[in-house]
C-alpha cells in the first residue's frame, strides 16, 4: 500500500489467466516464484547471511483481481495449480 | 479458490526450506476495507496463518484514528486463532494532514495493535528522493528534528503491553556499535578507511561475529 505496484507487469492472458492473478494461478508462475526464492535463498547461504536476512516475505500485500480472468469470467470451469477444478458461474467456489 | 493462496505459499516457502531450513516466511497482507468497491481481494490473515508461514505481517495505511479500529476488523485480526506471531510491517503517516494529526493516527496503530497482540512494527516512509511525488506524501521519521520519532517515544510499544525482545541471533542487530567497533578494532577502522568494507557492521556480518569480536560494546 506505500506506492503503487506495477500490476501491469504481472499481466498475461495466458491459460485464461490475467493481471495479478497469474502469480498464483499459471503454474509456470508458481514454480518461477519458487525458483527465484530457491536461487535467492541459496546465494544468502552461500554469502554466509543467514543470521543477517531476517525473514522472507514471500509476496508483498498478496491480492487476487476480480477484474481479471478467471476470476472475472462467470462461466465456464478453470483448473487450478492445485489441481482442483473450480465452477466459474459460483460465487462460492470463486471465493478468494 | 481460497485454498490456492495457501498452495501458493506453501510451494514457495517450500522452496527456500529446502535450501535454508530454517529460515522465517511470511506472506504480509493488507486490509481489505482499503479497497472496498474495488475488484481488488487481498489475502486474507486466517488463510495465510494456515499456511507454512512462521509470522504473521500486516500493512496498515489508515490515516484517522477512528480508521485504526476498522482497519483491524477488516483484518480480522478479532477472530483470529492462530498464535503465530504478527508484526506490522509497515506503518506510516502521510504529509498531508498536521504532524500532529499524523503522530495521532500512528500512536493509534501502536496502541490498537499491541492490545491485540502485535510484537512488532516497521516504519515506512519515503525519503530517498527516487520516487517524485510520491516522496513528499509520507512523512520521515526524522523529518522536523525527529518530531515524529519523538512522539513515539511516549507511546512506544515497550511501554505498552507487548513488551519487545529479540531472539539471542539478532541481538547484535539492537545493541551494535559503529564507533565502538571501529575503535576497538584498528584493522577493520584501516578496512574501511581503505574502501576494503563498507562499514564495521559490514565486517562484523560477515567476519568479525565468526571470530569472537563483540558488536555491542560500548
Amino acid at each position: 500500500m506505500g506506492f503503487s505496484e506495477p500490476e501491469s507487469s504481472y499481466a498475461s492472458q495466458d491459460n485464461g489467466v490475467g493481471g495479478v492473478n497469474g502469480l498464483y494461478l499459471i503454474p509456470m508462475y508458481v514454480q518461477g516464484n519458487a525458483a527465484f526464492f530457491s536461487s535467492l535463498a541459496k546465494a544468502v547461504v552461500g554469502a554466509g547471511l543467514d543470521d543477517t536476512v531476517f525473514a522472507y516475505d514471500l509476496v508483498n500485500e498478496g491480492e487476487f483481481d476480480m477484474n481479471e480472468p478467471p476470476l472475472s469470467r462467470t462461466s465456464g470451469s478453470f483448473v487450478a495449480p492445485n489441481g482442483a477444478a473450480y465452477d466459474m458461474a459460483s460465487v462460492n467456489e470463486k471465493n478468494v | 479458490m481460497n485454498d490456492n493462496k495457501e498452495n501458493w505459499i506453501n510451494t514457495v516457502g517450500a522452496a527456500i526450506k529446502s535450501i535454508q531450513p530454517g529460515a522465517l516466511t511470511t506472506a504480509s497482507l493488507f486490509a481489505a476495507n482499503l479497497v472496498e468497491g474495488s475488484g481488488r481481494r487481498p489475502f486474507k490473515l486466517a488463510e495465510v496463518a494456515r499456511s507454512t508461514v512462521n509470522y504473521l505481517d500486516t500493512h496498515n495505511y489508515t490515516q484517522t484514528p477512528s480508521g485504526v479500529a476498522l482497519e483491524l476488523q477488516s483484518l480480522g485480526i478479532s477472530s483470529l486463532a492462530s498464535k503465530k506471531p504478527i508484526v506490522m510491517g509497515e506503518f506510516g503517516a502521510e504529509s498531508r494532514p498536521t504532524r500532529a494529526a499524523s503522530a495521532e493516527v500512528q500512536s493509534s496503530h501502536f496502541k490498537a495493535s499491541c492490545a491485540y497482540g502485535y510484537s512488532g512494527w516497521l516504519w515506512w516512509t519515503l525519503d530517498t528522493g527516487l520516487y517524485g511525488s510520491e516522496d513528499t506524501m509520507w512523512r520521515g521519521l526524522m523529518q522536523d528534528d525527529g518530531a515524529m520519532n519523538g512522539n513515539f517515544a511516549s507511546v512506544s510499544p515497550t511501554k505498552l503491553s507487548c513488551v519487545v525482545s529479540l531472539p539471542a541471533a539478532y541481538e547484535h542487530v539492537a545493541c551494535f556499535n559503529e564507533t565502538a567497533y571501529l575503535r576497538e578494532n584498528p584493522d577493520v577502522l584501516d578496512a574501511v578507511e581503505t574502501g576494503a568494507m563498507a562499514s564495521g557492521y559490514q565486517h562484523f556480518l560477515l567476519y568479525g561475529k565468526q571470530e569472537g569480536r563483540s558488536g555491542c560494546s560500548n
